[in-house]
């Protein structure tokens, strides 16, 4: 495992502990955005697909493990990124739009949300709390807009 | 025709995928069995710790919502109570008043204060304004009461309303007693501290005691007899003359009433006339 993977794996974790302490709670309407998923997509973007499988599997299970939610992340994030893996726009050096991002984060958290509430529903656990337009919809465009904000400002 | 089979490679993240997902099943299926319990443990003390820290961000957050909660319902809440206050003592100000008609025998009519000017620095302009006039047969010279004594006396009147002279002005006068003695002189005010009204004319001879009661006497045909007006504070002698000033404090608090009665009270016209005869006579 070389150097550039830790810093990934670490990013990554970075993430998830963000999300988990301070984005989770940064709700508005109830619907709360999801920063691994933005980091996911950004992972996708550069790495191989197996390595984006792997990550995605892995900050899936580790932020199931954190909101008792078992498997559920895992299993959405995984088949996203192995669904999505090839329709993210790859290499391109050029910076992109704020549209641009926000249109492939918003569909990427919608999928990943529809498969995350058909799974629920499937399951039939957590189907009484949760409103499904909220967190398909609402979810995805929250996600997407935070993407967008850091977009807006990352540097290069 | 040449088949060609993918290879175990070009399959890897497919094999990769289905693995991790059955995993992910395995895991939510087996969330409440043993292993997976011990796991969901050591999860959730470890997020504990996490969440730990921004907890008190949010008690912190709570407390300054529940804190502004409670101011406005402190406000809220006192503005209630002082209402309360207000209408308990007007409510006892009006039982007092109740009160005052069932036992006088004075012909009262009810008035509600509109206007006050109480001004130290203008004493002769001291005056109030009630909602009754003319048309009520309100006229001037009629003495103004509360349930605890004289107020003042009507001075002007105009339809629907009327100008009252109180006590705490320096050309008020009125001819009043001591209660016990019965030595009789003139009620007025000398403008200096609105504490105390002076009560002139009464011969040193006569004994007056701290507290004891002054009314109207009713002997110069303008007020009824017997309406309170104070009681005494001190006596002093005045210098050179065989008189005494007895200083009274008034029973009724002029800037605090706000309702009162016109006593329908007008002069006997018998005793007006007899007093001209006399005075005519005596010429």
């Amino acid at each position: 495992m070389n150097l550039e993977r830790f810093k990934n794996i670490g990013i990554g974790l970075g993430f998830l502990l963000i999300q988990i302490t301070l984005f989770r709670h940064l709700k508005i309407f109830r619907m709360q955005p999801d920063l691994v998923l933005i980091f996911l997509v950004w992972y996708m973007a550069r790495k191989d697909r197996t390595s984006a499988i792997l990550m995605a599997a892995g900050l899936g299970f580790l932020q199931d493990a954190m909101l008792d939610f078992w498997g559920l992340n895992m299993f959405s994030k995984t088949l996203l990124v192995f669904l999505g893996y090839n329709f993210i726009p790859k290499g391109s050096r050029a910076r992109l739009l704020v549209g641009q991002v926000f249109l492939t984060i918003f569909v990427a958290s919608a999928v990943h949300n529809l498969i995350f509430l058909g799974l629920n529903a499937l399951i039939q656990n957590y189907s009484a709390e949760i409103f499904f337009w909220r967190n398909f919809l609402g979810n995805s465009l929250y996600t997407a807009a935070v993407a967008s904000f850091i977009q807006l400002f990352r540097t290069k | 025709m040449q088949i060609r089979l993918p290879r175990i490679a070009d399959a890897k993240d497919h094999i990769i995928t289905a693995i991790l997902l059955v995993i992910a099943v395995a895991l939510m299926i087996g969330r409440y069995q043993g292993g997976l319990n011990n796991l969901r443990k050591v999860s959730i003390t470890l997020f504990s710790y996490l969440e730990e820290p921004l907890s008190n961000v949010r008690v912190y957050r709570q407390a300054l919502k529940t804190n502004t909660y409670l101011r406005k319902q402190n406000i809220l809440l006192l503005d209630e109570l002082s209402r309360l206050r207000a209408a308990g003592q007007r409510n006892e100000e009006l039982r007092a008043m109740l009160q005052f008609t069932r036992t006088s025998d004075l012909s009262l009519y009810p008035v509600q204060i509109v206007g006050k000017e109480l001004n130290q620095v203008s004493q002769v302009s001291n005056s109030l304004t009630v909602d009754a006039g003319t048309e009520e047969n309100i006229k001037s010279g009629m003495p103004m009461v509360t349930a605890n004594g004289l107020a003042g006396k009507v001075i002007l009147t105009a339809p629907g309303y009327a100008q009252v002279m109180p006590f705490f002005n320096t050309l008020f006068r009125v001819s009043a007693k001591l209660e016990q003695s019965n030595a009789y002189g003139i009620v007025s005010w000398d403008g200096k501290t609105i504490k105390e009204l002076q009560l002139k004319y009464i011969p040193q001879t006569v004994q007056v005691d701290t507290g004891e009661v002054v009314v109207t006497s009713g002997y110069s045909n303008q007020f009824p007899p017997d309406i309170p007006i104070g009681k005494v504070i001190r006596a002093e002698p005045q210098e050179g003359k065989e008189t005494q000033i007895v200083y009274v404090k008034p029973f009724v608090n002029l800037y605090e009433i706000a309702e009162g009665f016109i006593v329908k009270f007008e002069p006997d016209t018998t005793i007006q006339n007899l007093k001209q005869n006399y005075e005519d006579l005596v010429e």
